[in-house]
């Protein structure tokens, strides 16, 4: 087995040879019967680098196209959605990817045509805290509740004596389970 | 036994209602709103500008429109509610020179808009928007939706679902020379 050093610098290497066929410059990265889809963000110019290869491409656009919502279906995500309309916004998100833009641009870019209804998880910003801070705050206030209880269960117990509230009988309240009991009395009974 | 149930019941109660309340306004508030009406970001910013070919594969250029009221009507043949307001703006279109009338084909096929406009009338381009780039770029989620583009390149007003006669004049009127 190499040491690690030389292991990535193998590796390195490799790359560096492969790099030339995955991308040839200046061919398109996205073609459809139109032609290929290299339009901008009007006014914004990519933040990163585009992906090497087609499936890295494809990858980031599905993760992007994931967590955007299809204009016209119910709740389903751009990316998992075969209709007409997600089918071009998941093209729309592939050709951005292949041009360099990274994911915040990518959704900046949709929510300012769509609005914030775009993304399928809502920012944390402003009323939308209550969303993610609500449950949690929820859930502390239930378990403070329950640990109230328990801690004042046993002195109210010795408190009130509540041995004593209890009716003088060991026969059961419900008249279905006395006449149970009785039954099995019956039936126990040797005759 | 009385006297603790009651103790009890007040805290409870008191709790419940510092959960439920802000649930039950907030419910209410909600309860009068469209669950399917999305309000527009777009309307106040600049209309996305573009160059998209008619049916004839003549360039139709938004920026070469400007100083003109602009009409753009996103629709489909498939969309029964874009065939309901069609004779709508075909005669505003023609009614107003002074507007510029603007449809971009939303998912469809050419040939079909085209068979669909020579028997229905057409008095204003049509784009095909190969794609849907341009309707990607105006948020558009469904047809019809109209987008009423002011003189001077911002979206002034953005319309989901068929638009009738008084609706397009309150939208345009504002917008055109007096005269």
């Amino acid at each position: 087995m190499m040491p690690a050093p030389l292991r990535r610098a193998a590796l390195v290497a490799a790359l560096a040879c492969a790099a030339p066929s995955l991308a040839a410059p200046g061919e398109p990265a996205a073609a459809s019967e139109y032609g290929p889809d290299t339009a901008p963000i009007p006014g914004v110019a990519p933040a990163g680098v585009a992906p090497a290869d087609p499936q890295a491409i494809d990858d980031t656009a599905r993760a992007i196209g994931l967590g955007l919502r299809c204009p016209v279906c119910q709740g389903l995500s751009a990316a998992d959605s075969t209709s007409p309309a997600a089918v071009n916004m998941q093209r729309r998100i592939r050709g951005l990817v292949a041009q360099g833009y990274d994911r915040a641009q990518i959704e900046a870019y949709f929510q300012s045509r769509y609005g914030e209804w775009v993304l399928l998880a809502p920012t944390s910003e402003g009323l939308n805290q209550v969303v993610w801070v609500g449950p949690l705050a929820a859930g502390l206030i239930a378990l403070g509740l329950a640990l109230g209880l328990v801690a004042r269960r046993p002195q109210e117990r010795t408190s009130h004596g509540s041995a004593a509230d209890r009716p003088p009988t060991d026969l059961p309240d419900d008249p279905y389970a006395r006449a149970l009991l009785a039954e099995a009395d019956d039936d126990g009974a040797p005759s | 036994m009385r006297a603790r149930r009651g103790r009890v019941n007040g805290v409870v109660l008191a709790l419940g209602l510092v959960i439920v309340v802000p649930l039950v306004a907030l419910l209410g508030s909600g309860f009068g709103n469209n669950p399917r009406a999305v309000p527009s970001v777009l309307v106040g910013k600049p209309a996305p500008g573009f160059t998209l070919r008619d049916l004839d594969g003549a360039p139709v250029s938004l920026e070469a429109l400007r100083g003109r009221p602009v009409v753009l009507n996103f629709w489909s043949t498939w969309c029964q509610p874009c065939r309901l307001e069609h004779p709508l703006l075909q005669d505003a279109a023609r009614a107003w020179p002074d507007v510029a009338f603007l449809g971009v084909v939303y998912n469809d096929e050419a040939e079909k808009c085209r068979r669909y406009l020579d028997k229905a009338g057409s008095a204003y381009p049509a784009l095909i928007d190969p794609d849907g780039r341009v309707a990607i770029d105006y948020g558009v989620a469904g047809v019809p939706e109209t987008f009423i583009v002011a003189p001077d390149g911002t979206i002034a007003h953005k319309h989901v679902g068929p638009l009738n006669g008084a609706q397009l004049r309150a939208y345009l009127t504002p917008l055109r020379e007096p005269g």
